[in-house]
């Protein structure tokens, strides 16, 4: 038939009554092959494309990688940790954070379980993460600490140092000259902790300034000529093992092995008589350092090994008293310079780190901060979960209903609940024993804690309210519509710092009465209404696209306006706008930063306080700043994560497919 | 004709009398004067842009009608929001578009009117709906959403909807235009069945076929005006009025 002209009075094709087998496609177009081949390597330009973008990301993240491994030092995070999450917040009164933390984890868990969801992902997530933080202390633990070096110059002797440590520790103190001109020149000559507390006289600053000297020619590291004795001392100021290190003989080593569990003290002596010394043994008076010729000239580093630096946590301080006994007194030339403790902040490190060091100095104490809430989430985490899908699995639905209704009135509860905790009552003492929850002034609330405070509470009532102005700009009524764009456009004219300098100066000023609202109230009231006219647009783009029909067909059936606003319009339309809603949320809440401008410390506010206000901190903006970087990303993508969910769920003409 | 539960007692379940619209300045409805019998199937065609959907939108007042009245079941019909919202309970409608709710399932659609306007217990509301889902021939899509179904089981879907609510009158606007030529048939199985059981139905169609076997009366409109009323015997073998000759000579 094939070669034969068709035409259709002649001949008809007939389909033959077997039709062809289904063949697969050819195999280099299908699976992750086909994928990479269609998606990245299409063509030459597509290639380059993916090239280019490959070794930007990878050439990005290795930087910022190895920087966070390897140069930064994380304590400026792990000492402040307290400040950043819930600010000024009593300290005996943060079991009621606490507290909301875990009911928003068992409510989660309880939600995830009895409404199923990408249970499976979620759940190997939980687990590595339960893993890692279980195993890396104490992994940890096994890792050498690590050297910290402070420097002694012929001015400055800097020290005694003071630090804690256990029986059978072994401490090792080097003297290591510093008689080289070029060392001084390279960037990080060295890789290690060195003495960094504040002040001009700190190992750091003292160093800084002699590299600079060398590098203008002022200063010759090679005219070295210190002569020191390098003391370890108990807690009684007895000295357990020393060493002399002269010009001739500059480096010294000694290991010393602790007998008991205790304070020690780390003393140089620098000896400034330019006299020979002589040791006596067995009645002989031998020579051991010749005589010299004065002044003393030249920097040294005294190492100390085996030594860690010590947490300036208050929980930690009483800790250490505890199995340490208080700190120890001893004599020293200048009184300010002798309680000087090896303090985690008064260390820092300088050239490059091993990935070992990074761990125990920087990854460890961040676990140990927060490893006690990880294991506490996980668990509550998993114990909701489980009676959620305990609940769900089971064959009586009834069981199913009565926690799913659960869940939906825990989380009604939940908002104002912790409302309640976060702010106490008045009079706490007069009420109930159970209900004594003393007063915690809203100017105390500060760090995440805040920022959280802020951006749900603006959301929860910017939402309706938001719906209630775009079906008020829709509304027949011209007055009521009239309201509505008036409302609308002119917050929405506005920069959100002008209202917030609105909430805080002017509205007292028109309103005496209102002038002793908090101003945390007046800001909420602020960022309400800001969002809740942002949202009235949004929502106004949804109602738009329900086709006029549907509207019909609800008043054909009877249903009055109420009615078919509620049950046919609004879920329609806000399912469509579910994305813009999530982007203006997450837009709220990173605009909730500007609050710090007008005096409430909210998580960026602390930061900033803490980096800009303690002296210690102020070299470490990049880590800090790195640190909430983070964080608001990760809460954000929390937020559009869970608008996806939503998206893929339920039914409706804009409903998005899951993916099978 | 033997029930004659409507209030007025004139025998008619619906009357227009010199019913006028416009659009703006434009003239949609003119003069009309339509009576309508319970138990009558009625079918209104003609042209496109005729009016014909309009004066069936303006009998449950999905359109507003500016002169004249319109009383349906004794009640009339004004700007009182009350006596509309009688009507419409009395009513049911069925759109070319079908109109479904998309984010509702096939039960929640069909129950949620009943439940609301009605005020039926749900139990009893879904008993109705599956009642009417195997009337109409799909007793199995009841928890599917319109969009898994075909264009003639969503009108189907529709029609159960709207016989939930119990109503008087079913009024069709196109239901069928909206197809494809092998889903017309089941849709207009469920419409001639409905008719044998007595339903009042005003019907817009261009199913020439339906209104010949179906139809009481035949009502042909054009530019807003009545031509021609009869029954499908007077109408399609031997109208009276030219447009209807040039109408039927070009559809048939």
């Amino acid at each position: 038939m094939s070669e034969k002209i068709h035409r259709p009075d002649e001949t008809f094709y007939v389909a033959p009554k077997e039709p062809p087998a289904s063949r697969r496609p050819p195999a280099l177009t299908i699976g992750p092959v086909g994928w990479l081949r269609k998606n990245l390597f299409s063509g030459v330009g597509n290639t380059l494309m993916t090239g280019i973008t490959i070794s930007l990301i990878v050439a990005f993240l290795y930087e910022l990688i190895t920087w966070s491994i390897v140069k930064a030092d994380w304590n400026v995070v792990n000492n402040t940790m307290r400040l950043m999450m819930v600010g000024l917040y009593p300290i005996d009164q943060i079991w009621r954070i606490q507290l909301i933390a875990v009911l928003l984890v068992f409510l989660s868990g309880l939600g995830v379980g009895v409404w199923g969801g990408n249970a499976r992902g979620f759940f190997i997530i939980s687990l590595i993460i339960i893993i890692a933080a279980l195993i890396i202390p104490l992994g940890a633990e096994r890792i050498e600490p690590p050297s910290i070096r402070f420097i002694v110059t012929s001015t400055d002797p800097n020290g005694p140092i003071l630090f804690v440590g256990d029986e059978g520790d072994t401490v090792g103190l080097t003297v290591e000259p510093i008689d080289d001109n070029a060392v001084a020149k390279q960037e990080s000559p060295f890789t290690g902790f060195i003495e960094n507390s504040a002040g001009a006289s700190s190992s750091r600053a003292l160093w800084n300034n002699a590299k600079a000297q060398v590098v203008a020619g002022k200063l010759d590291l090679s005219q070295y000529n210190l002569q020191m004795t390098v003391q370890l001392l108990d807690s009684k100021g007895k000295v357990l093992d020393e060493s002399l290190s002269t010009p001739a003989h500059r480096v010294v080593n000694f290991e010393f092995k602790l007998p008991a569990n205790g304070w020690y003290i780390v003393q140089v002596l620098r000896d400034d008589t330019g006299d020979a010394i002589f040791s006596s043994v067995d009645g002989l008076q031998l020579p051991v350092a010749a005589a010299r010729a004065l002044p003393n000239t030249g920097f040294a580093w005294v190492r100390i090994d085996g030594v860690n630096a010590m947490s300036a946590q208050q929980a930690d301080v009483e800790q250490r008293t505890k199995t340490y006994g208080g700190l120890p007194t001893i004599q020293c030339p200048s009184t300010a310079e002798c309680r000087r403790q090896l303090l985690e902040e008064n260390v820092r490190y300088e050239g490059s780190r091993t990935f070992k060091a990074f761990l125990k100095t920087q990854l460890d104490p961040f676990l140990a901060e927060i490893i006690q809430a990880l294991i506490v989430g996980f668990v509550v985490m998993l114990v909701a979960y489980s009676l959620g899908n305990f609940a769900k699995q089971s064959r009586n639905p009834a069981s199913k209903k009565l926690v799913s209704r659960a869940a939906i009135i825990g989380w009604v509860i939940f908002f104002p609940l912790s409302w309640m905790l976060l702010s106490g009552f008045k009079n706490a003492t007069t009420l109930h024993p159970f209900l004594e929850l003393p007063q915690v002034a809203q100017s105390l609330w500060g760090g995440l804690i805040l920022t959280i405070v802020l951006t749900f509470v603006s959301l929860t009532f910017a939402f309706p309210i938001g719906i209630l102005l775009a079906l008020g700009r829709r509304s027949k009524l011209p007055i009521i519509s009239l309201f509505c764009v008036l409302f609308i456009e002119i917050v929405r004219g506005v920069p959100l710092i002008t209202i917030l300098f609105m909430a805080k100066f002017i509205v007292p000023y028109f309103a005496k009465s209102l002038s002793d609202t908090e101003l945390l109230i007046r800001l909420l009231v602020g960022l309400t209404l800001f969002t809740a006219a942002y949202n009235a647009e949004v929502v106004r783009g949804g109602l738009q696209i329900i086709p006029k029909g549907q509207i019909e067909a609800a008043q054909a059936l009877g249903l009055n306006p109420f009615a078919t606003n509620v049950f046919i319009v609004l879920p329609q339309a806000l399912r469509a706008v579910i994305p813009a809603i999530m982007s203006q949320s997450v837009s709220l809440f990173k605009d909730t930063t500007l609050v710090s401008i007008v005096g409430l410390f909210e998580f960026l506010g602390m930061i900033e306080l803490i980096v800009n206000g303690q002296q210690v901190y102020r070299p470490y903006q990049r880590e800090a700043y790195l640190f909430i970087g983070v964080i608001y990303f990760i809460i954000s993508y929390i937020m559009s994560s869970l608008s996806r969910r939503l998206e893929e769920s339920g039914a409706g003409t804009v409903r998005k497919m899951r993916k099978a | 004709m033997s029930e004659q539960s409507n209030s007025n007692g004139s025998g008619y379940i619906i009357e227009c009398q010199d019913v006028n619209k416009w659009y703006g300045e434009f003239h949609v409805l003119k003069d009309i004067n339509v009576k309508v019998k319970e138990r009558e199937v009625v079918v209104v065609i003609g042209p496109s842009g005729s009016g014909k959907s309009t004066l069936i939108r303006c009998i449950n007042r999905l359109e507003e009608h500016q002169e004249g009245n319109i009383i349906v079941d004794g009640i009339e019909l004004s700007n009182d929001l009350k006596n509309i919202n009688l009507i419409r309970r009395e009513t049911g409608m069925v759109f070319q578009s079908f109109n479904l709710f998309p984010h509702l399932t096939v039960m929640q659609n069909i129950t949620l009117a009943q439940r609301y306007v009605r005020r039926r217990p749900r139990r009893d509301a879904e008993d109705m709906a599956r009642q009417l889902l195997q009337r109409v021939g799909i007793p199995e899509q009841a928890n599917k959403y319109p969009g898994q179904l075909s264009g003639g089981q969503q009108q189907r879907v529709a029609i159960a909807r709207a016989l939930a609510m119990q109503p008087k009158i079913m009024l069709f606007d196109e239901p069928t235009s909206a197809l494809d030529p092998e889903m017309i048939k089941e849709v207009l199985d469920v419409m001639k069945e409905l008719a044998r059981s007595g339903m009042t139905m005003l019907v817009v169609t261009h199913e020439m076929g339906f209104a010949r076997e179906v139809a009481d009366r035949v009502i042909f409109m054009d530019s807003g005006r009545i031509v021609e009323i009869g029954t499908p015997e007077h109408f399609f073998e031997n109208p009276n009025h030219e447009r209807t000759k040039l109408f039927l000579s070009q559809i048939l």
